[in-house]
């Protein structure tokens, strides 16, 4: 029996949102099927953003992609790929919808605090107050590579460099008074004297002197997701975030993970449900358990083919496998003993290669798995995919709610751009029926869709107590 | 003059007989249109409004996919002047109909470009009518 107690004052809401994650590259989203579209064309986004918002989902999710997926030292071409610059394609969104929330994911490193605050706030007020930022910090040399700065940030540096750059933001967008701007002609000046505070920051990487040239949106200012998993990422979460794009779908570790939050989020100070949870997760519905495992079986051997099986292969052995057939056995040659970098694919280094790869060959040989099922098996993200008719998976889904395990599932559909189709069609009117999904937007921005509270503003001396060393407040 | 007919397949003969009668006159044919939107098919739409208040008309009644009903649209077209459309629900249906029907209706040629300034009479293409008075008046200008 699951261990469902959270503690340190949480209180389960008993409901989920839905987020829609339009992943625009990897092996996940389907693009051999008849029915698998366009990944860049408007048509693609404007298609899933209205369907989910008739579904009532929270969010719309965008990645960033800096640099193309490189494999052996040439783009990796079996996947899909796409991603149109988020922002952009998010102020196109906020045209054709009326309530769904807008993440842009965006980076720390390569950015400007001014600018970046800049153009989300500018979001957040075109779209009435529905934009957020999914901070990630891409501190990798490799993505460098395409900037001015090159990798000039150290690994180490990452969260206490995002930290400040967040918290640069957060100024920036609190600078404007409520009711800065004249709501009368008879006003002696159209923005009060003193309404909007300038903003200085002289940090180790990046200095502000700016007066913000945008007021407050409707929701105050944009939502924050994060989504790092590391011991330092949680605790930037737990101080900064305001929902968590998680890892962790499974029932008992959404369960260990909430503690985990929890806890982090009650010492940094805030309450112990000030911070949302929203793990990835793939759903393969179908209208009996039957049919569902028939269509999984399916969509994994569209997701991985033959040559992906071998490309997977590729990056662990580091040398071309192309002679091996997908169908045998894994091969018996060992991988090249050489460093790469994570950042190309490849999950592991050097002398561990070898360790690896007798690892995978006994696990292979163990169940009786070809190149092709082990891949499968490898990558099919097992954890985060729910796979059952409509009414099985709503049960499973209650008892997440229940539990107050997540507040919900930022979803990647496996095909664009009919994937939400099914759920929104059937799993969204199983979770009304159960009572664990919302039967109509509670209001027009993400903030109060979210169940978020309005931020405290983040003035000077509150920011002062919580710089970390190396960045210093004028 | 708007013509009509019991289903989409009928209308090219009414478009005919209307032709026929007034030669002088703009055909325009009448359809009503719901479309597949937002994940979910035209059917399953018009069943759900349907359950709701049922969508009673005389029109030829469309339902299906933006791209049928941009081939509908193409033939008929080839013999109309015009269509008048009745959406099925106007948020909805006039997206659909202004972001991938329209637009392929236009890459096509079947519509004209969009004409700023143009007036109703041009965009028919109808002629510019004849004043009643300029018989008359033009022989009265001359006179004096």
């Amino acid at each position: 029996m699951t261990d469902t107690h959270i503690g340190n004052g949480f209180v389960p809401s008993g409901k989920l949102q839905l987020g829609i994650f339009f992943q625009g590259v990897n092996s996940g989203t389907v693009w051999k099927s008849p029915e698998s579209g366009s990944q860049t064309d408007f048509e693609s986004f404007r298609r899933i953003a209205q369907t989910a918002e008739r579904g009532l989902f929270a969010a719309f999710f965008l990645g960033e992609g800096l640099r193309l997926r490189e494999h052996l030292g040439r783009p990796h071409a079996l996947d899909v790929v796409g991603r149109p610059d988020a922002q952009t394609m998010l102020a196109a969104l906020a045209a054709v919808t009326t309530r769904i929330g807008l993440v842009a994911t965006q980076n720390t490193t390569y950015n400007d605090p001014a600018d970046l605050a800049h153009r989300l706030s500018s979001l957040d007020l075109l779209s009435g107050g529905r934009a957020a930022w999914n901070v990630v910090t891409t501190d990798n040399a490799w993505t460098g590579a395409n900037f001015r700065r090159g990798g000039y940030l150290d690994h180490a540096d990452r969260y206490v460099h995002a930290e400040a750059f967040v918290t640069t933001a957060k100024r920036i967008w609190d600078s404007w008074e409520d009711g800065a701007i004249a709501e009368t002609p008879a006003a002696p000046a159209w923005a009060a004297p003193g309404s909007a505070r300038p903003v200085h920051h002289r940090g180790k990487h990046y200095t502000v002197d700016y007066v913000p040239r945008l007021p407050r949106s409707a929701q105050y200012r944009p939502v924050l997701f994060q989504a790092g998993d590391s011991p330092e990422g949680r605790d930037f979460a737990a101080r900064q975030a305001d929902v968590i794009f998680s890892a962790h779908p499974r029932l008992d570790d959404a369960l260990d993970f909430r503690r985990d939050i929890v806890e982090r989020t009650v010492r940094a100070g805030r309450g112990a449900n000030d911070v949302k949870i929203m793990p990835a997760s793939e759903f393969i519905l179908a209208a009996t358990p039957q049919e569902a495992l028939e269509k999984k079986d399916w969509v994994r051997s569209l997701q991985i083919g033959p040559e992906q099986a071998i490309a997977y292969l590729e990056q662990f052995w580091g040398r071309e496998l192309q002679g091996f057939d997908p169908d045998g056995p894994l091969p018996d040659i060992d991988p090249v003993v050489e460093e790469t970098s994570e950042t190309r694919g490849s999950g592991f280094h050097g002398a561990k290669a070898k360790q690896l790869a007798d690892q995978w060959r006994a696990e292979a040989k163990d169940k009786g798995l070809s190149i092709r099922q082990f891949v499968s098996a490898r990558t099919s993200r097992g954890d985060s995919s729910f796979t059952g008719s409509y009414t099985e998976v709503a049960d499973r889904l209650a008892e997440y709610a229940h539990t107050g395990a997540v507040d919900g599932f930022n979803i990647s559909p496996w095909l664009i751009p009919t994937g939400l189709d099914d759920i929104v069609n059937h799993l969204v009117p199983a979770l009304q029926e159960r009572g664990v999904y919302p039967t109509e937007y509670a209001g027009a921005t993400l903030r109060e869709n979210l169940g978020l509270a309005t931020p405290v503003r983040q003035d000077a001396d509150t920011v002062r107590l919580q710089l970390t060393v190396g960045e210093q407040l004028l | 003059m708007l013509v009509s007919a019991p289903t989409p397949g009928l209308l090219a003969s009414e478009i005919a007989e209307a032709r026929a009668a007034a030669p002088a006159a703009a055909v325009i044919a009448e359809l009503d249109v719901v479309l597949d939107a937002r994940g979910q098919s035209a059917a399953g739409r018009l069943a759900e409004l349907d359950a709701h208040t049922p969508w009673q008309s005389s029109r030829a009644r469309f339902i299906g996919t933006a791209a049928e009903l941009t081939e509908l649209l193409a033939s008929v077209l080839e013999t109309a002047d015009g269509v008048r459309l009745h959406p099925a629900v106007l948020d909805v249906d006039l997206e659909e109909l202004a972001q991938l029907v329209l637009p392929a209706l236009r890459r096509r040629g079947v519509l004209a470009p969009q004409q700023p300034g143009a007036t109703f009479r041009d965009l028919l293409g109808l002629p510019r009518p004849t004043s009643r008075y300029a018989a008359v008046s033009a022989p009265a200008a001359a006179e004096n």
